[in-house]
């Protein structure tokens, strides 16, 4: 085994002439000569700036917005409320629809829009914004999901604070519990934290030819468009939603209330409108990260075997719906982790509060789960006297094994992942010896592994979601390659034409990807749920090979020969040796042996054949039973394990990640250096969720709202990180392979955790893991300025390990 | 407002700026040179980043009026046809994912060879340590700055 740079491509299935191969991405030419056009790069003639009036509370009854002395600053051009809202003024990522665009009753979060105002200029703006004057009356700030679920609390919506509830049923987890030979119970809490994307949301809408179009960051502009056309009131041919260059996503740029501001004051103006958040404005407004408490209980036996696992879960869903239910149920689902337990009560809820909006973010609610359920591992590890890996092999999940909601599992490697990482983190071990773990003989510096496995599910949950795309030769010769997902800055542009080109049997140079335009390509999903790859590229996989066929029969038509003699090499169909040329031939070319694709190309116009095919796949997944939470959700799953290893300096609390291995199922690589891009930046992700970043809030107020406080890591806090990918085939994928995007973050912290509890033994079970937050740890055990117990000696902070029996 | 002549990306220019213009604002808005970006404003994002008088600096704590005089060099004057190096290692070595970090990354890394034309890893994390990407966890910015000082010392 080898890490994914120098990878033995030879022992991967499904790679071939172009999948498997590290090809550079094309987009990163425009990139490195800063003329990549994003958002805030474009401008248009007559082009108005256009600001957003926030609330500067979290929960108000709104009496009046009075909008005209703003009409009379000079360059306002138009000031715009909710009663200016041609359509509906509901928006939402799930049915629901419950968010307005333009808050005119009542704000129920921090930063909630109220207004808008286009002017020529941001100074204009600006001053249009500061003499638009609201009248409040304030209301009591739920700044919990507890303070929201008390009795008497006001309610949020109609139907209450209860955004969500998903349970996940099978066997019987009281009875197991009872009858296990050691039960441990925990509570964890996570924290709020932000995509942090470079580049701040961003839209530009403008009219052309009586068309609105509008320029977006996005990761889905199907979606965006249809957000648009109910707002307005348009039709959904009248409004084209286009990606520009997208600078970083990680879930987030999937609210939807910007592209409708714009295109509201576009539509209200007639002219072109662009708003660029700020970064501050950025941090309070979108969607973040839900922090969860999870309550788990663990029963194992004696020998470390998972009888069973109850978890309940509440999720801060603030103000309004977005993706939290999905996130809800995605967590609970995976909230065995990946190990098989066959008596499971997994209960998730997600609640209503004055806090942001809690949405979609790289892991989709289940790094959460994976801190604290690795972290239950380690503990039971710890408490059995069983090798924490040991334990993990004991439980992992092997094919035929049932996940939590009962589906069976097909070929996954999860077992090789876990203990290759396992070798590899021993064979570093073996280079230390117990001084370099104590390096300055006090025991202040203390260092140690820990591990973190999980499993991640391919696609949305249990929906329908399938991935679509379209591919034409053109008379030029080269094919056009339409996908409406997004290429975020991950390089699923550049993946998809290796998957069209292998099926093609072409080099991947003759592949035009035309992405995420309304437009031009149909929708196949938003780049989430880690599904472009295994979802959208299967779709690929299948258009190209339905392309690849008619080109052959055409060619056998064209050059009036079978198609079975012919085959296709570079830029041509060629005869096969030995085959010779039946007389009837309809071309009558002077070079009958063999047809460029341009001169098929063009012999198929003039014959009148589409040289176009579609594909389309849909992962095989069934609905979640409503009462059990069983069915089949996911149609593969990425397995993987992280070690992370950790230096405390116990005097300071400043905490230091020195290595990081990762290792992988994911099925055949299409891309590896682009697949070991994405585990080292989710790991950079997964580094600053377990030991800096959080988002503060003061009811409701995002205190640290740009990054001199919202830390996030730099290139000082990221260690090197070494992935490695077990050999396996997901027969479900394009070629075999699965996705990473997610993956690559959601096991991190957790190894994190366990490495600092391995190292000191202070177990922390709220993230992150500050240097504050160890220190008190450190000092609930009375260990302040004594020298600590051996590594391997944890004890779980007091008063939180309260229902142990052994 | 005021006048001021300077060197840009090696051409001496003249604009009329007022005493609270950034020079993150006067490059984007009067110069039109968007490969300079905009991602924090308060100088911690070094999406902005550009070379004055051959030192990184945010752009969005400079006031334009100060480099009057002086030589400022953005992404846009980094490469003539050819690539430049650096953007060149970029490319090959995966370093570019999203790309907004990009090219204020390329500035640091092209002012710290300037000055040490063989940096080790540890020098390089220390000189981008100011340029926050969220993509890549900074391993193939370094493998890039790498090949990009090793190819440079070549030629």
């Amino acid at each position: 085994m080898s890490p994914i740079s120098d990878l033995d491509l030879n022992k991967c299935q499904g790679v071939g002439r172009s999948v498997g191969k590290s090809l550079p991405k094309p987009d990163a030419v425009a990139k490195v000569r800063g003329e990549a056009m994003y958002v805030a790069d474009m401008t248009r003639p007559e082009m108005l700036i256009g600001k957003v009036l926030r609330s500067d509370r979290a929960h108000a009854r709104i009496k009046a917005i009075n909008i005209g002395k703003a009409m009379h600053i000079p360059g306002v051009v138009a000031v715009l409320t909710a009663s200016d809202i041609p359509g509906k003024n509901r928006i939402g990522d799930s049915n629901l629809k419950d968010r307005p665009v333009l808050a005119s009753e009542r704000v129920r979060f921090y930063g909630e829009a109220l207004a808008l105002v286009a002017a020529v200029d941001m100074k204009a703006a600006e001053k249009g914004l500061s003499a638009i004057e609201v009248e409040y009356e304030d209301l009591p700030v739920l700044t919990s999901p507890g303070a929201s679920l008390e009795p008497g609390a006001p309610a949020l919506h109609p139907e209450g604070n209860i955004c969500s509830r998903r349970l996940v049923v099978r066997g019987d987890c009281a009875g197991a519990l009872s009858r296990a030979d050691l039960v441990v119970a925990n509570t964890y809490t996570t924290q709020w934290v932000d995509h942090a994307y470079l580049e701040t949301n961003a839209a530009l809408a403008e009219w052309v030819d009586g068309r609105l179009v509008v320029w977006v960051t996005t990761k889905s502009v199907h979606e965006d468009q249809g957000e648009i056309t109910r707002v307005l009131g348009l039709p959904a041919e009248k409004v084209r939603v286009i990606a520009a260059t997208i600078g970083g996503s990680f879930g987030g740029k999937s609210d939807q209330d910007l592209v409708c501001m714009a295109s509201l004051l576009s539509y209200h103006t007639g002219r072109p409108v662009k708003i660029v958040y700020t970064r501050e404005e950025d941090l309070q407004v979108t969607t973040k990260r839900h922090p969860y408490s999870i309550r788990y209980t663990h029963g194992v036996t004696a020998d470390g075997r998972l009888l069973a696992v109850k978890m309940e879960l509440t999720a801060d869903a603030g103000a309004y719906t977005s993706y939290s239910p999905s996130v809800v149920t995605r967590a609970v689902i995976h909230g065995t982790g990946p190990y098989r337990v066959p008596n499971v009560y997994l209960e998730g809820k997600s609640v209503f509060t004055n806090n942001p909006v809690t949405g979609a973010m790289r892991g989709y609610g289940t790094p959460q789960v994976t801190f604290a359920c690795e972290s239950q591992m380690d503990i039971l590890a710890g408490k059995l006297g069983i090798d924490p890996f040991e334990l993990r092999a004991r439980n992992i999940l092997c094919p035929g094994d049932a996940i939590s909601c009962g589906q069976i599992l097909g070929p996954g490697a999860a077992k090789e992942a876990l203990d290759l990482c396992r070798e590899l983190q021993v064979n570093d071990r073996a280079g230390l010896n117990d001084k370099d773990c104590n390096a300055y003989g006090d025991g202040r510096r203390r260092k140690a592994w820990g591990i973190g496995t999980f499993f991640y599910g391919n696609g949305r949950t249990a929906q329908h979601n399938p991935g679509v795309a379209e591919i034409s030769l053109g008379m030029d010769g080269v094919f056009r390659l339409c996908v409406g997902s997004p290429d975020i800055g991950q390089g699923s542009d550049t993946a998809m034409a290796q998957i069209a080109a292998e099926s093609l049997g072409v080099d991947t140079s003759l592949i035009q990807v035309i992405s995420a335009d309304t437009g031009l390509t149909r929708d196949s999903g938003t780049t989430s749920g880690t599904r472009l790859t295994y979802i959208v590229g299967k779709g690929v996989e299948m258009a190209a090979c339905k392309l690849r066929e008619i080109l052959m029969e055409s060619a056998a038509r064209a050059m009036g020969v079978e198609k079975d003699a012919l085959v296709l090499y570079g830029d041509k169909i060629l005869l096969r040796k030995g085959k010779r040329q039946k007389q009837d031939n309809e071309s009558g070319r002077p070079d009958s042996a063999c047809i460029r694709l341009k001169d098929l190309a063009v012999w198929a116009e003039q014959t009148g054949i589409y040289l176009l095919a579609d594909g389309r796949f849909d992962p095989p997944t069934t609905p979640l039973d409503p009462d059990t939470g069983c069915g089949i959700p996911y149609g593969a799953y990425t397995f993987g394990t992280q070690c992370a290893r950790v230096t405390v300096d116990t005097l300071t609390g400043k905490l230091n990640v020195d290595k990081i291995i990762a290792v992988y199922d994911v099925g055949t690589p299409v891309n590896p250096r682009l697949l070991e891009a994405q585990i080292e930046g989710g790991c950079a992700g997964g580094v600053g969720y377990g030991v800096m970043e959080e988002i503060l809030l003061r009811d409701g107020k995002v205190v640290n709202n740009n990054f001199d406080a919202f830390l996030i890591p730099t290139s000082k806090d990221m260690p090197r990180v070494n992935s490695y990918i077990v050999p396996n085939r997901e027969e479900t994928g394009s070629f075999g392979a699965k996705g990473i995007g997610e993956p690559a973050l959601v096991p991190t912290a957790a190894a994190i955790a366990n490495a600092v509890a391995a190292a000191t033994g202070v177990r922390i079970m709220d993230l992150p893991i500050t240097p504050e937050r160890f220190l008190a740890g450190l000092q609930e055990r009375g260990c302040c300025g004594k020298t600590l117990p051996a590594p391997g000696a944890e004890k779980v902070m007091p008063g939180r390990d309260d229902n142990d029996k052994s | 407002m005021q006048v001021i002549e300077f060197s840009l990306n090696g051409k001496n220019v003249s604009a009329r700026c007022s005493t609270d213009t950034t020079l993150l604002t006067l490059l984007r808005n009067n110069f039109h040179l968007t490969g300079t970006k905009e991602g924090c404003c308060v100088g911690e994002c070094g999406a902005c980043t550009v070379l004055l008088n051959g030192r990184p600096v945010n752009s969005c704590l400079v006031l334009a009026l100060s480099v009057a005089g002086q030589e400022v060099l953005t992404i846009e004057g980094l490469a003539s046809d050819q690539l430049h190096p650096l953007q060149e290692a970029f490319i090959e070595a995966g370093a570019v994912q999203c790309g907004y970090c990009t090219p204020g990354m390329i500035l640091s890394a092209k002012a710290l060879i300037d000055s040490n034309p063989h940096p080790d890893p540890k020098d390089i994390t220390e000189a981008i340590s100011g340029n926050l990407c969220r993509c890549t966890g900074y391993a193939k910015i370094i493998d890039a700055v790498v090949r990009a000082a090793e190819r440079m010392s070549q030629r």
